[in-house]
């Protein structure tokens, strides 16, 4: 029985409008970012609901990326700052549980910033990798 | 058999010896107010001061979550994997009123001729060594029910009652008796008179229980309200959480859950369930008969002293007095049943 | 002051202007009380109040729905009652609150009282003093310093001896929901496997529900069979909303909860890349 190396599992959601079409950018303009993440469409930011977050980490996520619209470009208007606020406590919460910051990002990704997702997808995965390391020790 | 007695030293012996090859399950501290049923390495691990531990003993033998089998979707079959029997395990320092719940339950998973493997192979595995009680709490009403009391072995394996300093170690079943066996070097013979004393010891423990349900004239009330209104507002304070159903010696329902792992294998789940929950009813379909706080708190009651009775002779409770303790908001369910009117 | 209550109490059903007083009675031990629903004049005299009192009654108000009841509130229930007409979950008018002055009952949140003042109750019983406790966040902060495994082990622990009775749930004010989380099976949220892993996300998720919504009223702790220290994330939890947010759940009934609402501009709070 052939042993897999064990990736690292990072699950996106990317808002349809801004940032999965900036996804779509980043493969089209040939940006190359780490395979690790798995991505899952949503509407608007507005829709994540945490609890999507807490089943991730649940089901084995290491890390979780979420990322949308400019504050003030929203598709819907205002879905993005409701987002905003329960990112900022989730973060917390999590923490506070012992899901280390280091595994749940946000992000702004517009339709055109192709670059930037391969740089953010980057961070994650870093970040990430960082915090695996250090559980090991 | 003839009784045993055992010294305190010996005791200690005798507990951190099983310790060392076996799962031994006593009432251990967890904080400074939670007290309940863990595993032991040694005897200085179990606290013996406390009456009533947090959670009953239930859940060492039949387990909350419990594996019934793996399934694997092959090209042409199925293939089923049944969970492998539990290591012997040994529950030491419960109460008359846990072990006697497991007496109630017997009969309930071995009826009508159907025997459930996984709590059969569990209380075939498990030695139950209870600890009479010297001082009962105001909540306690063991000697409501037919042979309860403070120091009766109903449903113990050995039942050790405190007399002149030692224990007066009860052997009164078979899995009691190779444990007896095994580990003879720690008990001596028992005197007549160290039998005379635990009688003396059983009277005494009686008479500080202040409350003593007449169930008769219960059933009659139970028989007679179901229409009543009295449930209406009796009902109001509890709010329907479930933690009396759980930490229930006699409590024993049960539901069904399938897990998956993926497209092709998965495992289906034996969890307890609470007849205080609105899942309890719900059916496949979406039709559930009974959503209604007040039937949901009545069926509890009536459960346990009126249908089982009717179906086995004996009321679903053994007087421990958890529910009344750990409820929320301290729902009495010997006041509830006697003014059941 | 039990007089007081239980004439308040009983003027009140007499001439009919409450179906149901809510309040603490006598319970199967001297020096215990457990909460008592009284629709009769006359049963008005089983009211008490003792520091045995430490139910939050207001849990009860969500049920009441069209009826109109009158509710026994110490100054921390009386946060939750705020609350609770917030969220509309009762009408103010369909309430009367009968504030009672508390210096603390038998639970461990009374040495850090917030506030035990009865500001908007119909009526007040008794003289309110001035405890001069305060709230104490350090072992927040001593916890908040440990690294994530070291976190992670400690919940595991508490968690390993959660036996989802979801008394936590229901005896909390805020948890209201008819179809609660835990409830659903398609989709299914949460397994009805009990198990270590399953009863964190369990408290993870009801904790995240309640946040901005929760007075840190200890109801959940004190209910909890098994003793799991819930207190943790309730005082973390009105710390974080405080923080962030600059919201303080329960202080009046018209602010709206921090994540039923948002600025365009928020004061830095947190990095987004």
């Amino acid at each position: 029985m052939e042993t897999k190396e064990k990736k690292l599992n990072i699950v996106g959601f990317l808002c349809n409008w801004c940032s999965y079409a900036g996804a779509d950018m980043t493969g089209l303009g040939r940006n190359i970012y780490p395979a690790n993440i798995k991505v899952i469409r949503i509407p608007c930011t507005g829709r994540m609901d945490p609890m999507m977050v807490i089943e991730a980490f649940h089901k084995g996520a290491d890390g979780v990326l979420i990322s949308g619209c400019h504050p003030g470009d929203c598709h819907y208007s205002e879905g993005n700052y409701y987002w905003r606020r329960r990112y900022a406590h989730l973060k917390e919460l999590l923490d506070f549980f012992g899901i280390d910051k280091r595994r749940f990002h946000a992000s702004w990704v517009s339709a055109s910033e192709g670059k930037k997702f391969a740089e953010v997808v980057k961070k994650v995965v870093i970040e990430t990798e960082e915090w695996k390391k250090s559980t090991l020790k | 058999m003839q009784n045993k007695l055992i010294t305190q030293e010996n005791l200690k012996a005798l507990v951190n010896e099983l310790a060392a090859s076996n799962d031994v399950f006593a009432p251990k501290r967890e904080n400074e107010n939670t007290v309940s049923f863990g595993k032991i390495n040694s005897f200085d691990e179990y606290v013996p001061g406390v009456l009533l531990t947090n959670t009953t003993v239930k859940d060492k033998v039949y387990l909350q979550s419990e594996q019934l089998f793996q399934y694997e979707l092959k090209k042409d079959t199925v293939e089923f994997k049944e969970k492998a029997p539990g290591k012997e395990a040994v529950i030491f320092g419960g109460r008359p009123c846990d072990a006697r719940g497991f007496d109630v339950i017997d009969k309930l998973f071995n009826w009508s001729g159907y025997e459930d493997g996984p709590y059969t192979g569990g209380r075939k595995n498990t030695t139950i060594i209870t600890v009479s009680c010297e001082k009962p709490e105001l909540t306690c009403f063991c000697t409501s029910f037919a042979g309860g009391s403070p120091a009766d072995g109903k449903g113990s394996d050995i039942l050790l009652t405190p007399v002149s300093g030692k224990f007066l170690a009860e052997v009164l079943t078979e899995r009691g008796e190779k444990l007896a066996a095994k580990y003879s070097k720690y008990f001596t013979d028992a005197s007549d008179a160290e039998t005379a004393a635990k009688a003396e010891f059983a009277k005494a423990a009686e008479t500080k229980i202040t409350k003593k349900l007449d169930l008769a004239a219960v059933k009659k009330n139970l028989d007679s309200s179901f229409d009543s209104p009295y449930w209406d507002t009796v009902h109001l304070p509890c709010v329907k959480c479930g933690a009396c159903t759980y930490v229930c010696p006699t409590c024993y329902c049960f539901d069904i859950t399938e897990k998956k792992f993926g497209y092709l294998n998965g495992e289906r789940n034996r969890t307890w369930d609470s007849c205080m929950s609105e899942m309890f009813t719900k059916m496949a379909g979406g039709h559930n008969p009974r959503t209604d706080t007040k039937r949901r708190f009545r069926q509890r009651f009536m459960h346990k002293f009126r249908y089982h009775v009717d179906n086995f002779k004996e009321e679903l409770c053994t007087g421990c007095g958890r529910c009344i303790r750990r409820c929320p908001v301290g729902i009495d369910i010997r006041k509830v049943v006697e003014e059941a009117k | 002051m039990e007089k007081e209550m239980q004439e308040i109490a009983k003027k009140l059903l007499a001439e009919k202007k409450v179906d149901w007083v809510i309040g603490y009675e006598n319970s199967f031990e001297p020096g215990a009380s457990r909460p008592v629903f009284i629709n009769k004049p006359e049963d008005a005299v089983k009211l008490v109040f003792n520091k045995s009192c430490v139910n939050n009654l207001s849990v009860y108000l969500p049920k009441v729905k069209k009826q109109k009841a009158a509710v026994i509130a110490k100054g921390c229930d009386l946060r939750s009652v705020r609350e609770i007409i917030k969220e509309h979950q009762i009408l103010r008018e369909n309430v009367v609150i009968i504030g009672v002055a508390c210096e603390g009952v038998d639970s461990s949140k009374c040495a850090t009282c917030r506030e035990n003042k009865l500001d908007g109750a119909d009526f007040t019983v008794g003289a309110v003093k001035d405890l001069g406790r305060k709230e104490d966040l350090s072992d927040i902060e001593k916890f908040e310093k440990l690294s994530s495994s070291e976190k992670e082990a400690f919940w595991n622990k508490e968690f390993e001896r959660c036996i989802r009775c979801y008394a936590c749930r229901n005896v909390c004010p805020v948890c209201y929901c008819p179809d609660c989380f835990a409830n659903r099976l398609m989709p299914e949220y949460l397994n009805k496997v009990v198990n270590t892993a399953e009863n964190k996300v369990f408290q993870q998720i009801r904790m995240q529900h309640v946040f901005g919504r929760c007075t840190d009223c200890r109801a959940c702790e004190e209910a909890c069979p098994v003793g799991i220290k819930l207190s943790l994330l309730t005082k973390k939890m009105s710390k974080d909303a405080k923080k962030l947010f600059n919201y303080e759940s329960g202080k009046d009934t018209d602010s709206r909860p921090p994540l039923s609402t948002f600025k365009v501009d928020e004061e830095g709070i947190v990095e987004i890349m």
